[in-house]
Formats: C-alpha cells, sequence, structure tokens
C-alpha cells in the first residue's frame, strides 16, 4: 500500500526530510527510518513502521509502506518445501520444490539467446548495459549475470524482467579491470558470477564501489590459484587446473569458463549423491 | 535428488561449515533448469574446497539463517524496479534479494560474504 503525503511544494532534502518526519538510526552503511509524526498516523503508518520514501520533483514526498523486509523474506523461506540434503565434498546441497507449478510468462536468459530475441550493447558507462527485448515475451535478467564482449564485461546489478519489444540500460558493475570500455560493442551473457565475487558485485550502489568489486575478483582469483591444495574430494582434483590456469586474469568471464568442468562434475555428485542420515 | 519431485525443483540451498552460504529459487522448475548449471559454478569453489567445520544437522543451518534474517541490521528497497519489485536485505554477512511481481516472487537469493 503506498500513501502520499503532501509536505509542501518546497523541495526538501534528505535530511531536512527526516528530521521532519520523524528520527533515523544509522546501521552500518545503511539506515533505518522509524516514523513517529502524528500526520503519518493519521494515513494508517505509525511508529516503527518500515517505510520507503522517495522525493518527487515536484516537491510531493511518496511515502510507502511495506511489511517489515525481514518478514517478506522469512515468509518465503517458511513455505518453501525443503528436499533431502545431498553431501558433496563437505558441503550440504539441499533442493527446493515448488508445492504447485503456474505457467510462467517470462523466459530466461538462455532461452532469450536461443532464440534470438535479446540484445545487448555497451553504453559506454562503466555502471550501465543496453539491453533489447524484440521477442514478444518478458526476459527474465537476474542480478549477477556476467556479460562479455570486446569491452569490459559487465555483472548486472539487480533483478529484472525486460518486457517484450522494450530496451533498457540496466545498472552494471565492471568485473574486467583492465579492459578498455567500448561503447556500442555487442555482448553476451556468460553465466553468473561466483558466490564470492557476487555479494559485492550485486550489492545496492550506495553500498560497495567499484574498486571492491575488482578485489573481490582478485581474492577470489587467489582462492581459484591455491584450490588444489585444499580440496573437499580427490574426485574434483582433474577440474581443478582449468582453475589455476584461469586465476592469473582478472577477467570475470574467463573464470566463469574455467569453471565449467567442475561444475558439470558438481552436478554429477549432486544426482548420484547419498543422501544424508543423521547421526 | 528424489526422482518423484526432481520434475518441482525450483532451487538449491547450499550449506558449509555449519551454516547457509547460499540460497537460490525461483517461481518455475523450467526457471530453475534454465539457471543449474549457472549456479553449480557459482558455488563451486566452496564445493569442491575443504570444510574448517565438523559436519553439523542441515537442518540446524537453515533455522540459524531464519534467525540471522529475523535480526537483520540494515534492509534496503531498490528503485530500480522493471517488470517487478526488487527487495533487499542484508546483516553483518548475509545479502539477499527478492524480486516479485504482486505477490509471486519470481527469484530469491540469498548468499553469505
Amino acid at each position: 500500500m503506498s500513501y502520499f503525503v503532501e509536505w509542501g511544494k518546497r523541495k526538501m532534502s534528505e535530511e531536512t526530510l527526516v528530521k521532519r518526519i520523524g528520527k533515523v538510526s544509522k546501521s552500518g552503511a545503511g539506515s533505518e527510518i522509524y516514523l513517529k509524526d502524528e500526520e503519518l498516523e493519521k494515513v494508517g503508518i505509525k511508529q516503527g513502521d518500515e517505510v520507503s520514501i522517495e522525493m518527487k520533483a515536484d516537491g510531493t514526498i511518496l511515502v510507502k509502506k511495506h511489511s517489515p523486509i525481514s518478514n517478506v523474506f522469512l515468509d518465503f523461506l517458511r513455505q518453501l518445501d525443503y528436499g533431502e540434503a545431498v553431501k558433496v565434498g563437505d558441503t550440504f546441497v539441499i533442493p527446493i520444490f515448488a508445492k504447485e507449478v503456474n505457467e510462467r510468462d517470462y523466459v530466461t536468459v538462455k532461452e532469450a539467446m536461443a532464440n534470438q530475441q535479446l540484445q545487448i550493447r555497451d553504453t559506454g558507462s562503466i555502471d550501465r548495459v543496453s539491453v533489447s527485448n524484440i521477442g514478444d515475451k518478458g526476459i527474465l535478467i537476474t542480478q549477477g549475470q556476467v556479460l562479455e564482449g570486446s569491452t569490459q564485461s559487465r555483472a548486472v546489478v539487480t533483478n529484472l524482467i525486460l518486457r517484450a519489444n522494450e530496451s533498457y540500460e540496466v545498472p552494471t558493475r565492471c568485473v574486467y579491470s583492465t579492459e578498455p570500455i567500448r561503447a556500442r560493442a555487442p555482448m553476451q551473457f556468460k553465466g553468473i558470477a561466483p558466490r564470492q565475487v557476487a555479494f559485492f558485485a550485486t550489492a545496492p550502489s550506495d553500498k560497495v564501489s567499484q574498486g571492491i568489486t575488482w578485489q573481490a575478483i582478485s581474492a577470489f582469483a587467489d582462492r581459484c590459484s591455491t584450490a588444489q591444495d585444499r580440496l573437499a574430494d580427490e574426485g574434483f582434483s582433474p577440474h581443478i587446473n582449468e582453475l589455476r590456469m584461469a586465476s592469473g586474469s582478472q577477467d570475470l568471464a574467463k573464470h566463469l569458463e574455467s569453471l565449467s568442468s567442475l561444475g558439470n562434475i558438481i552436478d554429477e555428485k549432486v544426482r548420484k549423491g547419498v543422501k544424508y542420515e543423521r547421526k | 535428488m528424489s526422482s518423484t519431485k526432481g520434475n518441482r525443483q525450483v532451487g538449491i540451498v547450499i550449506i558449509k561449515d555449519g551454516q547457509v552460504i547460499g540460497l537460490e529459487a525461483f517461481d518455475h522448475p523450467e526457471t530453475f533448469k534454465q539457471h543449474k548449471d549457472d549456479l553449480y559454478k557459482k558455488y563451486a569453489l566452496d564445493i569442491a574446497t575443504k570444510s574448517e567445520k565438523a559436519d553439523e544437522n542441515p537442518s540446524t543451518a537453515l533455522a540459524k539463517l531464519e534467525q540471522e534474517l529475523e535480526q537483520r541490521k540494515v534492509t534496503k528497497e531498490q528503485h530500480f524496479n522493471i517488470g517487478g519489485e526488487n527487495i533487499y536485505i542484508e546483516t553483518q554477512s548475509l545479502r539477499g534479494s527478492l524480486f516479485r511481481r504482486g505477490a509471486k516472487t519470481i527469484v530469491t537469493s540469498i548468499i553469505r560474504k
């Protein structure tokens, strides 16, 4: 549910706005806002409610009330149907099953690329890539997807469904520090960023700088170079060499190529794996 | 994985060192199928390397994840909403995103630092 609250037509800074409608408690890099203003209570927003605030160009302030964000995630997790855990190396993999399956009205990036429905071009800006859907179904683009071309490789920062016959410039982070950027260079999806990089590459822009994403890629490359010494299962050994060979590269797309063989053997081990029995 | 349920699989949870290091879920089995290879690559380095802690009941790790999310310190709503709504959650060591259209969640990802 959304509420529009008129505070007058003059523009206010976020700092002024926060003083006017409540208090803000800083915590780490972000902030939580707790309302206490009587005027907001009149429209059903109570002290302690979480809201999002947006200032419009005309000075109107949009205050959007929503369920506590943690509840959105917890409600989602609690309605999942978890399967039995399978142990692979030292790691447990638990499948999640749908309780009911409805029709999809979108396609994935892989399906769109196979159907030549998706066109991607570099904008020339490090933080944006242009995507165009020339098909008749929406395309689901998920955060952490890595784009490659004859320009800087990028990771998509956010999730979106690109509607049929529409184009957008999607927010990205560079995941190849040493390659120059080339505007209008065609690009294609290459896979999903590894966890160690995705944590930073997909963070909201006010939380993580571009430099931290590059540092995460370097740290990931270092871990790849020493993985052979820390194998959880000797069966992984033949598939680690490619990782070590790619570890000198600062291009995340190259690392994704080197992970293919390891990914395949993990998939096989999960499918054939022994289900966990509590000791 | 259970063959009777396999065609309804929509996601995975990855548990290592007694804690959830990743949870990835979609709204449709075909969407998961299309992403599955990439998701195993996303966690390949974690799965291939040794754990630092002894085995723990994986159910305990799922319960711990819920506790961590309940005690979250920072939340953020994303304003880049194309074709749906992005919601973010962040704790000291977890970052989660949930993309939904109306009441329907299309994709969820929770990853540990």
